[in-house]
């Protein structure tokens, strides 16, 4: 795809039907404005057919003036507002027609993007998802702003924008806040949304408007044809940076949890299961929905994700976090309660001796260790940090040797620094990036 | 005690100025209060700093109030001050110049200081070194009689010092036999929970009657008689609260809901506190983080079958931009308020200034004609409103008010309108197919009405007539995505015709003066006070001058160059580097003289006088 857009198929002389008083024009002769420069002085044009009228004598609109005075007609199911109520009228029925079909959201218009594009499974997956959400098709609507992605509203047949760059979180929140039985969809990309659109995007968030937001992220500008985008990593070469870029990128989940916001998703276009789902439950939220998809641009940017996106690998190198897995959390405070470990509430200690006993033995003693060794490491950034206690059941540990990998390094001083003069050994210290708070205990 | 005897004239101009928080607003809006109730006609010029409270005692902390009032037609703030209430040397030294020679000057003589004079950046005591000579200067020791007559009280020096300006206020109100019961009100509603203040600013309020009644001073005050309006129910209006209700209004008589986006800026930010009390009246407002946004969601309210409004000021209009070119290519209604203010940049935010009709005409990319309309008083922006809304909804296109500071802060009384004389305001939406193809039904989003050039409003909610709307070029009648060259040549033609069809909403203009002359004088926006003003004088001295207002800048009126036939000469003043007069010799092809002032202040009546005279003779 193009900025300036492919040939569309509707293009050729065709001549549209002009209204009554517009005289037809071509790009050779045009025929507005009719020779400016040859009118007599003094007599401003008039505009192909408004006649021209006697000083003094407004001309009206005939038959405008006499229809009498009403309330707009309003589309059927619509319930004029009565003035004084809230919001602007409410749309048709909320129930869902039964047995709408995949098909019945795709819109007459052929899709564009490239073929293999990413864009394509969401699109699919957004339309095979739509009759299942049991939403009218005419009280859905898709606004987006500019880019590939943002071509979206085009192909859905439902009520749509394609408004302009970066805005669609706005034009949303404006629509959302008039029309709240809308159920509205903003599909935006990693230059839309995180780039120009930047201040819209986390104040959406902080506004929590319930709608939902599709952000396409495949790590560059696909539709000026390639250059870095705000999640671009450090050091990409395209187009516009030839020596690899310098900035570094956003993480788009990290920057609206920063904003509050309050559902976070994100999924992969090669896999739609998973994202129908994040789209099921985003649309679920009662709020904004926000559900990042990677999405690969396989002309300028593809394989961006492949390394954990591509069905071979998908199984061993991705992982999902999803709260139905981690099952439902019990309610309430989490702490043991097991007094000889975690102190006791406060509220206990004032009526409890026992408690109190409790609380005295712990913060001047502390806890009793069972007998027995353990060696536990972690990786620390120099190496293996570990801890290696013994203990014989009482609360003080009958061994405790501490392995830190700095200490290690810092044994290489005395080679390195043989030969050298006095002053260089903080230099030494510091090519060893030595980190002293670990080493010294 | 006999009262003192009075004196008639039939008309004053009163300024009130002191630091930014002496209270000067708060005392003008009082006396404008007083002065409505006294049945006089007038117009007010509130002037006040940029800085909220600037350093105290300098120059450019001078807040200012100045006010007109009279038994005839009062046009303007007034173009020489018959009272100057000085509350410190900045504010004497920064109003000097706008004094009658002869007129009077009342200081609260305890500022005059050595300290308030290095603040205020003056060598020497102006009342003493002879340079208010020609003025008639009244000292008060305002600062010491309110802390006198406050001594009794458990006020802090603070709260004493403050409340003067009720003493200045009151003086003033005997000074021209004003009504004080107005005042009163105001200060027992204002601080009913707080006796002690209240208590305190009635008794300075009294107290400064009584000293005009007493104190040797003043062997006269002054009285106007009521001015001569057309009956009906009155009251005192600022051009923004006008702005607010013409909003409103457009709501009701369509029964459309409305929706106001804006982010806040000086002087635009005034209509957003206001539409966010009609609440009760179907209008939503929403503080959005940027101008951009405020657009945005207006545009998405519109969409949605409201009517969606963003107001702004200065470098708000140049955000908007491209939003506009958007709601012009979906052919949406949209209401862009702007209050113009000091460009360019941030320029002077609190001064007043008519220099972005350029970019209200043509700031956007593209060839993208929008509807401009101006609105020229206080009252007028009550009707400019409401018919911004509505050709916005008839014509399905954004359109442009373009307002000022001196419009949206200034106040005059207004005779309120009933709701039966308003224009129509019908809507009807989008229900059914419009158009076929192949043999089918369909609906054909930008299939326009014959008469308007309006394409039908679709509701996102209406079954059956889902359709997409967009940025990018659209096919003539289906709306869909075209990009076809010819197709766009169509599309251009249209939408520039569309604009010119408004000109069937447009009255014909009415000369003010002499409809055949010397000169005639073109105006716009909030320069009518002052341009018929001078109209009035220059015809009294003996000549033939006539003045059309124009409230339409796109279209342009079909009926002006018939009318400027009928003058020799033709002057267009306004309060930029002459861009209205660029259009119109463009437009029309004559020859339009400018006469450009930007001072951050209105036109005093007197220069466009001289002007005009210039030309005459
Ligand atoms: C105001 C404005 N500036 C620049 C552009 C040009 N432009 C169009 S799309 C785009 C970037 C699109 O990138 P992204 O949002 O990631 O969408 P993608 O094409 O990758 O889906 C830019 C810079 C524009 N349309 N409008
Ligand atoms: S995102 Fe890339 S692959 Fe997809 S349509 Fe745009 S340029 Fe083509
Ligand atoms: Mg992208």
């Amino acid at each position: 795809m193009s900025e300036n857009g492919n040939t569309s198929g509707d293009s050729g002389g065709r001549k549209p039907k002009l209204p009554p008083g517009m005289k037809p024009t071509s790009p050779a002769k045009p025929a507005k404005p009719p020779g400016k420069g040859t009118r007599p002085l003094g007599k401003p044009a008039m505009p192909p057919g408004l006649a021209t009228r006697p000083p003094g004598k407004p001309a009206m609109p005939s038959g405008k003036g006499t229809r009498p005075l009403g309330k707009p007609a309003m589309p059927p199911g619509l319930v004029t507002r009565p003035p004084g109520a809230k919001s602007l009228p409410p749309a048709s029925g909320d129930g869902a027609p039964a047995g709408l079909k995949r098909s019945d959201f795709s819109s007459d218009q052929d899709v564009r993007w490239c073929p293999g594009c990413g864009d394509y499974a969401v699109l699919a997956t957004t339309q095979r998802l739509m009759p299942e959400l049991g939403i009218a098709p005419e009280n859905i609507v898709f606004i987006s702003g500019i880019g590939c992605s943002s071509r979206f509203p085009y192909y859905m047949n439902t009520y749509g924008m394609h408004s302009i760059h970066g805005r669609a979180p706005t034009i949303a929140t404006g629509l959302k806040a008039s029309r709240p039985e809308l159920d509205i969809w903003v599909v935006t990309g990693d230059g839309d949304a995180l780039s120009i659109g930047g201040n819209h995007l986390i104040h959406l968030m902080r506004r929590n408007v319930n709608l939902q937001i599709l952000l396409f992220n495949n790590q560059i500008y696909g539709l000026t044809k390639g250059q870095y985008s705000p999640t671009s990593e450090v050091g990409k070469i395209t187009k516009s940076t030839p020596f690899g870029s310098i900035d570094h990128p956003f993480n788009p989940t990290a920057l609206v949890l920063g904003a509050d916001a309050t559902f976070v998703a994100r999924t992969m276009d090669t896999d739609p299961k998973h994202m129908k789902s994040m789209f099921m439950q985003a649309h679920a939220h009662g709020g904004t929905g926000f559900v990042e998809i990677y999405q690969n641009c396989n002309i300028f940017n593809d394989g961006a994700f492949a390394a954990f996106a591509e069905k071979e690998v998908r199984s061993d190198r991705t992982l999902q976090l999803d709260t139905a897995e981690f099952g439902e959390m019990p309610e309430g405070i989490v702490m043991v309660d097991d007094y000889k470990i975690s102190p006791p509430p406060r509220a206990e200690m004032k009526g409890s001796m026992e408690a109190l006993i409790h609380h005295f033995k712990l913060f001047t003693e502390g806890y009793h260790v069972p007998a027995g060794e353990t060696y536990t490491a972690v990786e620390a950034p120099k190496g293996e940090f570990a801890v290696y206690l013994v203990s014989d059941g009482t609360h003080r540990p009958y061994r405790c040797y501490i392995r830190a990998p700095g200490f290690v390094h810092l044994q290489a001083l005395d080679f390195m620094t043989k030969g050298h003069m006095l002053a260089d050994t903080v230099s030494i210290i510091g090519s060893l990036d030595i980190v002293f708070g670990e080493v010294d205990r | 005690m006999p009262k003192k005897p009075v004196e008639m004239r039939s008309e004053a101009t009163v300024l009130f100025a002191g630091d930014s928080g002496d209270g000067m607003q708060l005392t003008g809006t009082q006396f404008t209060l007083a002065t409505a109730h006294a049945m006089n006609d007038l117009a007010t010029l509130p002037d006040f700093p940029a800085e909220i409270r600037a350093p105290i005692g300098t120059t450019y902390g001078v807040s200012g109030f100045q006010l007109k009032f009279g038994s005839t037609d009062v046009r303007t703030p007034g173009d020489e001050v018959d009272l100057l209430v000085a509350m410190n040397p900045a504010a004497l030294k920064v109003n000097l110049d706008r004094v009658r020679i002869g007129g009077t000057i009342l200081v609260n003589v305890n500022t005059f200081d050595k300290r308030n004079f290095a603040l205020a950046h003056m060598d020497s005591n102006p009342l003493e070194d002879g340079s208010l000579d020609r003025f008639r200067v009244i000292q008060i020791e305002l600062t010491r009689m309110t802390r006198e007559a406050l001594a009794d009280t458990d006020l802090n020096q603070k709260e004493i010092d403050r409340s003067k300006n009720m003493f200045a206020l009151g003086l003033a109100l005997w000074m021209y036999s004003r009504p004080v019961q107005p005042a009163i009100d105001w200060i027992t509603t204002k601080f009913a929970d707080k006796p002690k203040i209240r208590d305190a600013n009635l008794q300075l309020l009294k107290k400064g009657i009584h000293f005009g009644e007493t104190t040797d001073t003043f062997a006269h005050r002054i009285e106007i008689e009521p001015a001569t309006l057309k009956k009906g129910k009155y009251r005192v209006i600022q051009g923004i609260q006008a702005l607010a209700m013409g909003i409103v209004a457009a709501g009701q008589k369509s029964g459309l809901g409305i929706f106001y986006g804006s982010y806040p800026i000086t002087p635009a930010s005034d209509l957003l506190h206001a539409l966010s009390r009609y609440k009760n009246y179907g209008v939503m407002t929403m503080q959005t983080e940027d101008e951009i946004a405020a657009i945005g969601a207006a545009i998405g309210a519109s969409f949605g079958g409201g009517i969606g409004i963003t107001g702004t000021s200065g470098p708000g209009l140049a955000l908007k931009s491209e939003a506009l070119g958007l709601a012009l290519m979906l052919e949406i209604p949209l209401v862009i308020v702007h209050v113009m203010r000091g460009g360019p940049s941030t320029g002077l935010p609190t001064k007043t200034e008519q220099s972005d009709l350029m970019q209200a005409m043509f700031g956007r990319n593209g060839d993208a004609p929008i509807p401009v309309l101006a609105a020229s008083t206080a009252g007028d922006c009550f009707e400019t409103a409401y018919e911004a809304c509505r050709i916005a909804v008839k014509y399905m296109t954004p359109v442009i008010l373009l307002a000022d500071g001196f419009l949206a802060n200034g106040a005059e009384p207004w005779l309120i309108p009933n709701a039966d004389s308003l224009r129509d305001f019908h809507v009807e939406f989008a229900t059914s197919l419009n158009g076929e193809r192949d043999g089918e039904k369909v609906f054909l989003p930008y299939k326009r009405d014959q008469k308007t050039l309006a394409r039908p409003w679709a509701l996102p909610g209406t079954p059956g007539l889902a359709h997409r709307v967009g940025g990018l070029e659209k096919d003539a009648e289906d709306g869909s995505v075209s990009y076809d060259g010819l197709n766009h040549q169509l599309m251009t033609d249209l939408r520039a015709e569309k604009v010119q069809r408004v000109n069937q909403e447009v009255e014909a203009l009415k000369v003010y003066g002499d409809t055949v002359g010397d000169v005639l004088i073109v105006g716009w926006g909030s320069t009518r006070g002052s341009i018929e003003s001078a109209v009035t004088r220059v015809r009294n001295a003996g000549h033939t001058v006539g003045t059309v207002h124009l409230r339409f800048l796109n279209p342009l009126p079909t009926d002006l160059a018939e009318i400027a036939g009928r003058y020799k000469k033709l002057l267009v003043p306004e309060l930029n580097n002459g861009q209205l007069v660029s259009l119109l010799r463009a437009e029309y092809l004559l020859p339009f003289e400018g006469f450009s002032q930007v001072t951050g202040q209105p036109f005093r009546a007197s220069d466009l006088e001289e002007k005009i005279l210039g030309m005459v003779e």
